[in-house]
């Protein structure tokens, strides 16, 4: 029996951003066995290399539509995008990572291999088009994640982080295989390609398993993404974990869920919108909810971010809410603008504070303008950003999903756009509350004598002033980076 | 020429990019030069486009799109013209001229004012040349926005000085005023035309679809007319200028007077299309500038600061600007506004020389023996004030006589705005020579022993650049240049040219007969005309009361309004509906916190009955279609 | 279609039944009469002298783990294994890699000192 092997489409040039960080992460855990600890900076150098070479490798995606090993991937214009915004995120945390956890005695050549290898994951969620590959991206940069967040082995706060992520993340991956598990029941395939067509036929609309699949596979995602009421672990995770480790999670693990439930919800199952729109609708209400209110009372920083993450992961939604390529679009706006303004705002959190303590609290951050103007300011610039202020990229990003809401309500002529819409408005405003306080905290005068007075360090000023600028000159002209969500949108099976 | 034209906008902006974030750290030398040097580089940049639109070419380029979004496409396109070509030149080279006699007048602030200064002047050069080149409404609001910002951080240079503060929150109001209207005006014409680029808008067959003078056409033109008025310091809202004179004398000379306070000219001039289908919103244009015109010429007669009367007198000129592209004589008003920035700059940069001269000193009455001190100043100031007075065949008479002739020949109740005009240019040479009489000249009969010194080259060479163009400035050809955007003006026959010339060299010679007997030969004779005025002079004198009026009707309401909001609305009402929102969502918080009690168990709970309830909608509630 | 699944719902029905059956049923039909002896581990076994919740070394864990992640990547080189005569050189290369990519673990487990015993 001869197989053909080239029946299913072999074609390593789609999966090239992948092979590429994963050999590279290959590669640092051969060298970390024979450098000297000393010199681990080389490690992040070479892990720096892989991601540009990963990212180069992403832009002839551009454009394409290349399904390969037996449609389980493929290469287009939305793997393409969320590669350049995982590689840039995955560049930024390492650039920033040396110094953080040389402070920290925790400067161990694994860190990067993890970080490389949830970064993997996450493109290779980002370019699954079957549930099998779906299902294997998310075990990779979920299993990477749970050991980063215990990463700091000393502390017991770490270890509670990982543990309690480790469980849950278990109990939302069971939801995940049995939804994927009733959907394949329900249609007999796992490709999307093949889900697509099934889903298609007028019948499906009354297919209950196949519903009760979607269902379950949505609590999956839900819970990747850190949307309400599937969040519960986020704010004691980030919290616990170390705050380089919630960084990068913060932005780059979200940005991954939401490649995939941008690409299941709108480019697989458009045609049973009106099935799946009040549970999607709801988790989005709910996270708004959840999320910006009890940011409000939160007096440390990361999980006030972690709460903030929630809500975010609202505003996200709505743009998928539509199931149009329009809305798609602003979601995947959204999705690079919150990378730019929450990574700051992370990486800010990481560089306050002296060697390692205690800092997250917000009494700590009174008149940080007085003594880290610096850090200050670009502070103030992402909390901006994210309470939706212009000219800041937040704001435009608000917008774009908002507007979405309007176009579909106006062209499906149906209310229903409109109730989380309003939500969104309000809860915006809320938010205000609480984004606002930290910059007028950090203007205060500090109680007693604080002379801490780090010196923010080259890589950290760097990644702070690109992320700054970019929040800022993104706001400005949103344009380019629109077009390319629009032109990235545009999924095709 | 798309990127000569955009070398003209970005060379200021770099220079302020580079005086603003370095400008502590560089030289003065080079922070003057940088500041200068932009401009001229930015002036010889418009002068190369200048050789190509005279060649007949015309250019509305984008250079990219800002946003696009679901049919709403905002493109960053610069629209050149010859309208835009001598507005942009205007700026850049008067700009330019201002700009280096700063460098000389402003030699007595210390490093850091100095380096603030030029970054100012230049964000104030980029803003009004993106006002002037852009093709499209958005980006005109932004300079429209950005020429105010830089007026207000202007005037208030000298942020120690109370009445500085003051005059800049005045100007920064007034100003705001003007650009709800514009935007108002940019939602009309969106919401009308779909679209915001002139390119589109401004075609007459996209005009000529909605109603000749209809409510909509007019509506816009009002809406912009409030644009313009606030900006160029038209009645009702004139009342920043002479305040603004608070700012430094380069301020005065380049916003003030030569550039910032005619872009409402431009505006009505590049709207033409517009008015021309709103015969309604034209005449209001016309009416408010020739009353302006002769209310500022009033008022100047009975003022005694040297830069107030010059505010005025701007005011008064604008006034005939306005008169002349009210009345379609766009050419006409165009004219006048580059003789005037000639004029008037040269005016106002040899007042500040007198003023540096006199130890900040601005009351005429104390000024003295200029001649023997400061020679330049004193000749190239006669220039200016020949000018502005509509001496033969200077720059100022030749387009002002154009102005007043339009008005005079043109149909209907116009004429009756030309006869003002008429007696404004009266007033105009009275008012001009009472300050000059006054400041500069008679007292060197009487010896005055005062030595005083002239400034240094870098300050008078600018001044006499300027005065060559107050003299020579009538015979450019701005006529034909400007033919391609306005069409060909309406032939006057000769007759009519050469008696209203007549005219307005009678009222000229009588406004400066009276100004030389009043002041000059008999000065008791001054007071005792003031006497017999008695009512009218102290009306005058003190600007028609109108400052008052606005504190009476405007500024004591809106305090007292702000009072009762502090006093009652705000602890009661407000304070209290928002206090108890916040406190009901601190207690849903709170309420939505306690969930989050740190145990995995019930972590786990809350997600399965989350996902229960999603089972339980999608198995129970959509039942089999 | 739903109604396809009727008869699972009853066969789910008759475990539960069957459970609470099996639960209830012999202490009510016998009657219950607990004793210190019944009350332990082993009824009939050896009497425990310690507790049962003792501390392994952590190198019991580590070995587990280290055999079972190889045992399990080991099945996948039997369904491998049948059809690789179609797969030809193309199949040979492919498990060149993922057993070269299993023994850089090895490697790494090997230098990190994961299979030093009691040192």
């Amino acid at each position: 029996m001869i197989v053909n092997v080239n029946a299913i489409g072999i074609d390593y040039t789609t999966i090239l951003p992948e092979l590429v960080v994963t050999g590279t992460a290959i590669l640092v855990l051969i060298l970390d066995l024979f450098i000297p600890a000393d010199r681990r900076r080389i490690l992040a150098l070479v892990a720096i290399l892989g991601l540009l070479g990963a990212l180069v490798a992403s832009i002839p995606l551009w454009g394409h539509n290349k399904f390969a090993f037996g449609d389980t991937v493929v290469g287009d214009s939305f793997a393409a995008f969320f590669n350049v915004i995982l590689a840039l995120t995955s560049i930024l945390t390492v650039l920033i990572s040396p110094r953080f956890l040389r402070a920290r005695q925790l400067d161990y050549g694994e860190y990067y291999v993890l970080i490389l290898a949830a970064t993997a994951g996450m493109m290779l969620l980002a370019a699954a088009t079957s549930l099998m590959t779906i299902f294997l991206g998310i075990e990779l940069l979920s299993l990477a994640l749970y050991v980063l967040s215990g990463f700091a082995r000393t502390q017991l706060r770490s270890q509670e982080s990982a543990l309690k992520y480790l469980l849950l993340g278990g109990f939302a991956t069971g939801f995940l295989l049995y939804g994927m598990a009733l959907i394949y029941g329900a249609t007999g395939a796992t490709t999307l390609r093949g889900l697509a067509l099934v889903a298609g036929s007028p019948t499906a609309g009354g297919n209950a398993l196949l519903l009760l699949g979607i269902g379950f596979l949505s609590v999956g995602l839900a819970f990747k993404a850190s949307a309400a009421p599937f969040h519960m672990w986020t704010p004691d995770v980030y919290e616990g974990a170390p705050t380089i480790v919630t960084t990068f999670m913060s932005v780059a693990t979200k940005a991954a869920a939401f490649a995939a439930v941008g690409r299941v919800f709108v480019a697989v199952f458009p045609a049973l919108q009106y099935r799946w729109y009040v549970p999607l609708a709801l988790i989005a209400v709910f996270s708004l909810f959840i999320g910006n209110l009890v940011a409000i009372v939160q007096d440390n920083l990361k999980r006030m971010l972690a709460y903030s993450g929630i809500a975010h992961a609202g505003f996200i939604l709505l743009g998928v809410l539509p199931g149009t390529p329009d809305g798609l679009a602003s979601t995947l706006f959204y999705i690079a603008a919150y990378a730019v303004m929450n990574f700051g705002a992370f990486a800010v959190v990481t560089s306050v504070g002296a060697r390692g303590e205690e800092t997250a609290n917000i009494n700590y951050w009174r008149g940080l303008f007085y003594r880290r103007p610096f850090l200050a300011t670009t502070m103030t610039i992402f909390m901006l950003s994210l309470a939706g202020i212009p000219p800041t990229v937040g704001f435009f990003a608000k917008l774009f999903v908002f507007r979405s809401l309007v176009v579909a309500a106006q062209t499906a002529n149906s209310g229903q756009f409109w109730a989380p819409l309003i939500v969104a408005i309000v809860m915006t405003v809320v938010s205000f509350y609480y984004y606002l306080r930290v910059v007028v905290v950090m203007l205060m005068t500090p109680e007693g004598e604080v002379t801490e007075r780090e010196p923010v360090g080259a890589s950290m000023g760097t990644v702070l002033a690109i992320s700054a600028a970019a929040t800022v000159i993104l706001g400005l002209f949103p344009g380019v980076i629109f077009d390319w969500a629009s032109t990235a949108a545009g999924v095709h099976l | 020429m798309s990127v000569l034209a955009l070398l003209v906008l970005l060379l200021p902006l770099a220079g302020f990019l580079i005086n603003a974030l370095f400008g502590r750290a560089l030289a003065r030398q080079l922070v003057g030069w940088v500041g200068a040097g932009s401009v001229g580089l930015a002036f010889g940049s418009a002068l190369a486009v200048l050789v190509q639109v005279a060649g007949g070419q015309q250019l509305d380029h984008t250079y990219f799109t800002w946003w696009n979004s679901a049919g709403f496409e905002i493109p960053f396109n610069l629209y050149i013209d010859p309208l835009s070509t001598l507005m942009a030149l205007v700026i850049t080279g008067v700009g330019f001229m201002i700009h280096v006699y700063s460098i000389g007048y402003m030699a007595g602030e210390d490093r850091g004012g100095f380096s603030r200064f030029f970054a100012y002047m230049n964000l104030f050069v980029f803003s009004m040349l993106l006002l002037v080149l852009s093709g499209n409404f958005v980006w005109l609001i932004v300079g429209w926005a950005g020429v105010g910002l830089s007026s207000y951080l202007l005037i208030g240079f000298w942020y120690e000085r109370t009445s500085a503060v003051l005059a800049a929150r005045k100007a920064f109001v007034m100003n705001v005023i003007g650009d709800v209207g514009m935007m108002f005006a940019a939602f009309v014409i969106f919401l009308n035309l779909k679209a915001l680029d002139y390119g589109t808008v401004l075609q007459p067959d996209r005009i000529h679809q909605l109603p000749k003078g209809g409510t909509v056409i007019t509506a816009i033109c009002l809406l912009l007319l409030v644009g313009a008025v606030a900006k160029s310091a038209q009645l009702p809202l004139h009342t920043w200028l002479p305040d603004a004179m608070e700012g430094p004398t380069p301020v005065s000379a380049l916003i003030h007077a030569a550039t910032m306070v005619t872009a409402g000219v431009y505006l009505v001039a590049r709207m033409h299309a517009l008015y021309d289908w709103a015969p309604a919103a034209a005449a209001t244009v016309a009416i408010i500038g020739a009353v302006t015109a002769l209310f500022a010429a009033t008022i100047g007669t009975a003022q005694v600061d040297i830069k107030r009367i010059l505010a005025y007198s701007t005011m008064s000129q604008i006034g005939y600007m306005f008169l002349a592209v009210g009345i379609g004589a766009y050419t006409a008003g165009m004219f006048h506004f580059m003789t005037h920035a000639f004029f008037k700059a040269l005016l106002f940069m040899a007042a500040g020389n007198v003023i540096h001269a006199f130890h900040e000193d601005q009351d005429i009455r104390h000024m003295g023996n200029v001649r023997s001190g400061l020679p330049i100043t004193f000749w190239t100031f006669l220039i200016g004030t020949l000018s502005i007075s509509g001496f033969p065949l200077m720059a100022g008479f030749v387009s002002k006589d154009e102005i007043i002739r339009a008005a005079l020949t043109s149909t209907g109740g116009f004429v009756l705005l030309g006869v003002l005009a008429l007696v404004t240019a009266g007033l105009t040479a009275f008012y001009m020579f009472r300050l000059f009489l006054t400041a500069f000249g008679w007292e060197w009969l009487g010896h005055d022993e005062r030595h005083l010194h002239e400034a240094p080259s870098v300050q008078t060479v600018p001044i006499m650049i300027l005065a060559a163009g107050a003299v020579f400035g009538g015979a450019i050809p701005v006529g034909s240049f400007l033919k391609p955007v306005f069409g060909e003006s309406p032939a006057i026959g000769s007759a009519p040219f050469f008696g209203v010339a007549g005219l307005s060299i009678l009222v000229a010679v009588i406004g400066f007969a009276v100004a030389y007997q009043l002041y000059a030969r008999r000065p008791e004779m001054a007071a005792v005309v003031r006497r017999r005025l008695g009512p009218v002079h102290a009306m005058v004198e003190h600007k028609y009361y109108v400052d008052e009026l606005y504190d009476l009707v405007f500024v004591r309401p809106g305090f007292a309004i702000g009072r009762l909001l502090r006093d009652f609305i705000e602890p009661r009402v407000i304070d209290g509906l928002v206090d108890g929102t916040a406190e009901l969502f601190r207690v849903e918080a709170a309420e939505f916190r306690s969930l989050q009690t740190g145990r995995v168990r019930n972590y786990a709970l809350v997600t399965l009955v989350g996902a229960g309830f999603i089972a339980g909608y999608l198995f129970f509630f959509v039942r089999p279609a | 279609m739903l109604s396809d699944y009727f008869p699972l719902l009853i066969f789910l029905a008759a475990i539960f039944v069957f459970g609470l059956i099996a639960l209830f049923f012999p202490p009510w039909l016998a009657g219950a009469r607990t004793t210190t002896a019944k009350a332990l581990p082993y009824e009939s076994g050896i009497v425990p002298r310690t507790t049962a919740r003792r501390r392994f070394a952590v190198s019991f864990y580590l070995t587990a783990m280290l055999f079972i992640i190889f045992d399990v990547e080991a099945i996948f080189i039997y369904p491998w294994a049948v059809i690789l005569k179609g797969l030809r050189w193309f199949g040979i290369a492919e498990m060149a890699v993922f057993v070269g990519i299993l023994l850089i673990a090895l490697i790494y487990v090997w230098k990190k000192g994961a299979l030093e015993w009691g040192s």
